[in-house]
């Protein structure tokens, strides 16, 4: 389990490093692949684009997305991932700044596993880093894979 | 007794009277008839014993041949005679035997008398005994005469007797029957022909109009049934006449009243009359008759004066502009529909000016029910048509504005969206960076920095995160404004006592005491009301967080018109000289170092209560305590 990827999908540098920190904090040593928007996403998980050849059955363990993206919007990677049958079993946790109630339904909708704002706070953004890294990276038991 | 058995009885004396008359009559003519037939039968001997006698004495004389036989004869046939003689008396058949002796004494004296003087040899001693025999018969004829004419007399003296018998039962009879009819014609006087005279004065006096009259015969046969009857008969009609009577002066007090009424009736007729022709001549509306060939034949003076013609004689249609389709509207008018028929129709007037009218028509009636024509009354609508026309047109300009501004609104808010969208993203991201980065530098060189230099850092991020909740609330202030609105029936008390426990669960720290009128309703959006209500209540809750002995209500002011909603507490309150900025956005009453916000809420509850329609007002006292007040619709 140790060595299972962590996808990030996440535009902002300054997000990156500090959700990377919080990760670190909470001991959270999983190797973290991170994608800038969604396609690049996209490009890793059916191992398309600059991800050509990747063996798509070693899949990550959660998927971390951000709904704003430049290129392909959060929720279509989403309804993309869901739709392919390679990727469709993979946890998808929504992590977002926004608190628009019309996000958070369209994400369960299109089968988002879990939505977590984040908070200004670091403290909390760490509290809620280190939960979600505890429950989808040690407590759940992922997919069986191909 | 009834007159019937009288007949019977007194025609049954009759009979058996006149029977009996007969019978005594018949036996005294037979008694009559047989006394005649014996003294015919005496005469007869009589008569034969004469003739014996003058036969003897020719004999005697002549001795001839021919008296001899004729005697002879003459005597068998009064043997005859005598032996065929029936007689009742014992005297008279003693008579009679005796001359039949003295007959066959006579007989045997003849024949002796024949042999004497037969024989011529005869002396005179024979004569002698002849002349002897002769005087013999001679004797016993003369008593046989005696005899026979004795019988005679007494059977003359018979028939004389039953004539006079016979006269005098004729008499008797005749006086018997004479007596009895006159008893029967006294009865029957009595009994049959005085009463039918009283029946018949009777039936004079009640057909003069005495109906008190009454018989009053009681006698038990037909008669007095008949007059009973009549009695009866008077007496029901004497109660018919009286009942008639009655009734005929009852239907003479109605035949007043309907007078006086017909009289009362007829006098506000001819007031109506009066009165209807004022309305007619008073109203401004037109008022015209036609008749079923749709030619006018009558109009209100209102009629002619819009016309500015009479129009007696002509046809409605010749006033008609332009093609129209009003004959086929009011059709049914002609045929008998009852109802009235509303139709507009141009008109062109004698001065040439084209107006509408507003026609409604009524079929009219004969006294029998026919169809005769239709009355209309219509108004000038020509003005009314117009100014219509052009609020329709304005209404329809108004429609495409407010269409275009809807549109435009739609756009605005999609755009106000977008940048929402924006702010909670974008904005939010820096801030997270921020506070992440200032963090991680007073951990990462927290043995570099003094005292001052992390207090710094400290608050960087404490006014980052101040910035984080503003957007936060604007974002929520923002949203309110935007979001759908549905009006529901709202049960006040439920949601404030569920907020107050939320209220108590997020926050355990709270003192208040909490009094909460049961049974408040209004209408509303369940979401938004919840959203102003928590809002109210966390001030309430903030305000006395400071003061010992807080208590806060939920309540209804009854007494005021409006029947507002409020929230009180009896906290820190407010100078009311700065009530005006209460609801402003960002607009705060304390400083954030006393009681920390956004200053958002109130200007969120304001903005809720007023897309309700309500309105929200506050009263305050510093240091004692604030009421807010806010109005919404009931629920129903």
């Amino acid at each position: 389990m140790k060595n299972k990827i962590i996808l990030l999908v996440e535009d902002n540098p300054s997000d990156v490093k500090l959700t990377k920190r919080a990760l670190e904090q909470n001991q959270i040593v999983n190797k973290v692949i991170v994608a800038e928007d969604g396609r690049e996403a996209l490009d890793y998980l059916l191992g398309t684009g600059q991800y050509a050849g990747r063996d798509v059955r070693d899949f990550p363990a959660v998927v971390l997305l951000d709904l704003k993206l430049p290129r392909i919007e959060g929720l279509e990677v989403l309804k993309q991932i869901r739709t392919n049958e390679t990727t469709k079993l993979i946890p998808v946790v929504i992590l977002t700044s926004s608190d628009q109630e019309e996000d958070l339904i369209a994400s369960y909708k299109l089968g988002a596993n879990s939505y977590i704002r984040k908070p200004v706070d670091f403290h909390q953004f760490a509290e809620a880093v280190r939960t979600l890294g505890m429950y989808w990276l040690l407590l759940n038991e992922p997919p069986p894979q191909k | 007794m009834k007159i019937r058995t009288f007949m019977i009885l007194t025609g049954g004396v009759l009979l058996i009277l006149l029977i009996a008359a007969w019978s005594v009559y018949l036996f005294n003519f037979t008694a009559q008839w047989k006394a005649r037939e014996s003294r015919n039968l005496a005469v007869g001997i009589l008569r034969d014993v004469q003739q014996l006698s003058t036969l003897t004495q020719e004999y005697e004389l002549y001795g001839s041949e021919r008296a001899k036989i004729q005697w002879l004869a003459k005597q068998a046939g009064l043997a005859t005679s005598i032996r065929d003689a029936d007689f009742s008396e014992e005297q008279d058949k003693a008579a009679i035997a005796g001359l039949q002796a003295q007959n066959a004494q006579i007989s045997q004296d003849f024949a002796k008398l024949m042999e004497i003087r037969s024989d011529s040899n005869a002396g005179s001693m024979q004569a002698e005994l002849g002349d002897a025999v002769l005087s013999h018969i001679m004797l016993v004829l003369q008593d046989m005469t005696s005899q026979a004419v004795n019988l005679s007399d007494t059977f003359g003296n018979k028939v004389a007797a039953a004539q006079l018998n016979t006269f005098l039962l004729m008499n008797v009879s005749i006086s018997l029957v004479t007596g009895y009819l006159a008893f029967i014609s006294i009865t029957l006087w009595r009994r049959l022909i005085r009463p039918l005279n009283m029946l018949k004065t009777g039936t004079d006096r009640i057909a003069k109009g005495n109906l008190e009259y009454r018989v009053g015969i009681s006698t038990k046969d037909e008669i007095g049934d008949l007059s009973r009857s009549f009695d009866t008969m008077a007496g029901k009609l004497h109660d018919s006449y009286q009942a008639l009577r009655m009734e005929r002066d009852a239907l003479d007090v109605r035949v007043l009243e309907r007078t006086r009424d017909l009289q009362e009736r007829e006098q506000s007729l001819k007031l109506l009359t009066s009165r209807q022709e004022a309305i007619l001549a008073a109203v401004p509306d037109i008022i015209a008759e036609v008749d079923n060939n749709k030619t006018y034949t009558w109009a209100n003076p209102a009629a002619i004066r819009f016309f500015g013609e009479h129009m007696l004689g002509k046809e409605a249609a010749s006033y008609f502009e332009g093609e129209q389709d009003t004959y086929i509207k009011v059709q049914p008018l002609f045929t008998g529909d009852p109802n009235v028929i509303y139709v507009e129709s141009w008109q062109r007037r004698r001065d040439g000016e084209r107006r509408l009218l507003a026609w409604w028509c009524r079929m009219l009636q004969d006294k029998d029910g026919n169809v005769k024509g239709a009355l209309s009354s219509a108004q000038d609508i020509t003005e009314r048509k117009l100014a219509e026309q052009e609020i329709r047109r304005l209404n329809a300009e108004l429609e495409q504005r407010v269409q275009e501004r809807t549109a435009q609104l739609a756009a605005a808010n999609r755009e106000l969206e977008a940048f929402a969208y924006s702010v909670s993203h974008d904005l939010r991201a820096p801030l997270r960076g921020i506070d992440g980065w200032s963090l991680a530098l007073k951990e990462d060189c927290k043995d570099k920095l003094n005292e001052k230099e992390s207090e710094y850092l400290d608050l960087v991020r404490s006014e980052t995160q101040t910035m984080g909740r503003l957007i936060d609330d604007l974002l929520m202030f923002s949203r309110q404004s935007r979001a759908e609105m549905r009006q529901e029936p709202l049960d006040m008390t439920a949601m404030v006592e569920a907020i107050v426990s939320r209220l108590q669960r997020q926050n355990p720290s709270i003192q208040a005491e909490f009094i909460i009128r049961p049974g408040l309703t209004a209408l509303g959006d369940a979401g938004l009301i919840d959203i102003a209500l928590t809002n109210l209540l966390n001030n309430a809750v903030k305000f006395s967080s400071k003061r010992p002995g807080a208590v806060i209500e939920f309540g209804r002011v009854e007494q005021d018109r409006r029947k507002p909603f409020f929230v009180r507490d009896n906290g820190a309150g407010f100078d009311m000289a700065y009530a005006d900025k209460l609801f402003g956005v960002f607009r705060r009453m304390h400083k954030s170092s006393e009681f920390p916000g956004t200053g958002i809420g109130l200007a969120s509850v304001q903005r809720i209560i007023n897309r309700h329609g309500g309105r929200v007002w506050a009263e305050a006292k510093l240091n004692e305590g604030a009421t807010f007040y806010f109005t919404l619709k009931e629920a129903i």
